[in-house]
């Protein structure tokens, strides 16, 4: 215990300086990396896109008769990420739980005391996110796409750096898995409760697009394409030509989607006590 | 400085807070007073912009809560100890508050040297003590160096030397000039605390008043207690003095003095087995005030008989 007065805090000339993106990033930031399972689900998560893929590619050249054979450079890139949606699952449900732990302790009464802003948590948290698993994701798809490249060589597949799909690919899917996390976050400030909300990002993932496509033929062809899901999975394609979105608009309505979710987050938190 | 002008939160059909107005002043500590369910929380969660009040205002500075251009410079707060996450080590808890107001590893070394808990930094806060977690909090609260500071319930779960530190820094905030807010639902440790009380009770406001008026309004009784209460009683009346009954043979005298009472007894050879003086506490007091506004109270107005 110490006698000392209470010391002032050392910089008193950023005083009038309140709480910015910037900090509140890095309030979040440290936040994320300090609780074990965050660490954990992340790494997981590095796991699952860095193995299972190249595995698949040793699949494919030690038996590659019980294997589709692959003809063109989108087989090839989706072998060498088949570990991402398992990747995306696992960062959403990070996603979610870097919200919802907030709310069991009322710790998020102390995050809304050093940032009443609420819009600007949302925001922090989401920057955050985004900056711890970004790069992360995106070092974790190359090495994949790298590895894979190198063992499906023996096999003489289409894999190349050489051509902007495989590029393409490792970007999208870094942008996948990210958005995952980032619509977990949304559910998570929606919802407040980690069950729920994963619930509802599994709901929004697998059962939203077989609910849509029980609806009468049309109306299934104008909706289906536009969902998270399928917006999701038509920007991971390679080649230009297939069902659904052409990729890169499909990245937009993917980050449509997100900007969406995270708006209606903000309206959500806004509104309510804390 | 904090203004609570005409405040009023309703949960439903529930009035949680009814139009409370008081003002909390710079350079004292002033105790939040009332039974559990009063509106205490509700009101500092009001005031710290968590809970958006029905209606009135909160105003801190001058402001509402949510424009304060730096939120943790200005007002320190523990709304709870156990707003932490259990996974989290003491030091994390604190660096995420700092980085909020772009500061770092040395102010968050200092507030946890000053609550006494540079040992227990690295450690998870789930394995902390309840007194332990009301340090961190308040370490938390003083992180930004604040003017204003509002603490709820930080004495809970304290030991009696951690009670005694919480009232001490609570002094030197208040004698530094700082506006201190903190609420119980002890009166005796608020009556050794606060400068000034303000109580509830149902969430109504029942008292704004300096401790000390609290407290000594009431003349004090003296307690006698011998084999003869009738016989004492009649000659402590014919004295001048008011009597009551007490319960157990004794007797409540006032308006006498204990000296004037013992020189009585002695020249009227009255035994005498106990003859105490009773100051009114600022728990009858405060059980005085906040009697028509609980919600549920046992009936005991038989057990103790406060003069008045």
């Amino acid at each position: 215990m110490s006698d000392s007065m209470l010391t002032p805090a050392p910089t008193p000339t950023r005083h009038i300086q309140g709480p910015s993106i910037g900090r509140v990033t890095r309030s979040e930031t440290v936040k994320l990396r300090t609780i074990r399972s965050h660490i954990v689900l992340l790494t997981t998560a590095a796991l699952f896109l860095l193995v299972l893929g190249p595995v698949q590619a040793l699949g494919q050249v030690i038996a590659p008769q019980g294997a589709q054979p692959i003809t063109d450079l989108g087989a090839a890139t989706s072998v060498a990420l088949n570990g991402g949606v398992t990747a995306a699952l696992l960062l959403g449900v990070l996603g979610v739980l870097s919200v919802t732990s907030e709310f069991p302790t009322a710790l998020v009464r102390t995050t809304f005391w050093a940032v009443p802003r609420r819009g600007l948590v949302v925001r922090g948290k989401a920057v955050a996110f985004s900056g711890l698993v970004l790069p992360l994701v995106l070092v974790g798809a190359a090495v994949a796409l790298e590895v894979s490249r190198v063992i499906l060589g023996r096999i003489g597949s289409p894999l190349t750096w050489a051509e902007p799909g495989t590029w393409w690919a490792a970007v999208a899917m870094s942008l996948y898995a990210v958005g995952w996390g980032l619509l977990g976050q949304a559910l998570g400030w929606i919802l407040r409760s980690a069950v729920g909300a994963a619930f509802a990002l599994l709901g929004l993932m697998f059962v939203l697009p077989m609910l849509v496509s029980l609806l009468p033929g049309p109306a299934a062809d104008a909706v289906l394409p536009l969902l998270a899901s399928e917006v999701g999975s038509a920007m991971m394609r390679v080649d230009q030509t297939g069902p659904g979105l052409a990729p890169p608009v499909a990245a937009l309505v993917w980050v449509g989607w997100i900007a969406a979710g995270l708006a209606l987050a903000t309206v959500t938190v806004r509104r309510q006590d804390a | 400085m904090i203004e609570i002008e005409h405040l009023t939160k309703r949960f439903g059909s529930t009035l949680a807070v009814d139009d409370i107005s008081f003002t909390v002043r710079p350079g004292l500590v002033t105790g939040f007073l009332g039974p559990n369910g009063a509106g205490k929380s509700t009101t500092m969660r009001m005031i710290l912009g968590l809970d958006r009040p029905t209606g009135g205002t909160a105003r801190v500075d001058g402001r509402s809560f949510v424009d304060l251009p730096s939120p943790v410079r200005a007002v320190g707060a523990m709304l709870d100890a156990g707003q932490v996450h259990p996974r989290r080590t003491a030091q994390a808890h604190l660096t995420a508050i700092a980085e909020t107001i772009g500061e770092g590893r040395v102010r968050v070394h200092q507030v946890l040297d000053l609550v006494g808990l540079t040992d227990q930094a690295r450690r998870r806060v789930g394995a902390f003590s309840l007194g332990m977690r009301q340090r961190l909090g308040i370490a938390a609260a003083l992180i930004g160096d604040p003017g204003i500071i509002v603490l709820d319930e930080p004495m809970n779960g304290l030991d009696p030397d951690g009670i005694i530190w919480v009232r001490s820094l609570l002094r030197r905030l208040a004698d530094e000039g700082r506006t201190v807010f903190v609420s119980s639902h002890l009166m005796g440790e608020m009556a050794q605390t606060a400068d000034h009380l303000v109580v509830v009770g149902r969430g109504r406001l029942v008292a704004d008043v300096p401790t000390q008026r609290l407290l000594g309004g009431q003349a004090c009784v003296v307690r006698v207690r011998g084999p003869e209460p009738a016989r004492l009683a009649r000659v402590l009346t014919d004295a001048g003095a008011t009597v009551e009954p007490a319960g157990d043979s004794a007797l409540h005298v006032s308006d006498l003095e204990p000296a004037q009472i013992a020189r009585l007894t002695l020249d009227h050879r009255l035994e005498v087995h106990e003859l105490v003086t009773e100051r009114r506490s600022l728990e009858d007091a405060f059980l005085e005030l906040t009697h028509d506004a609980t919600d549920y109270r046992a009936d005991h107005t038989t057990e103790r008989t406060v003069t008045r």
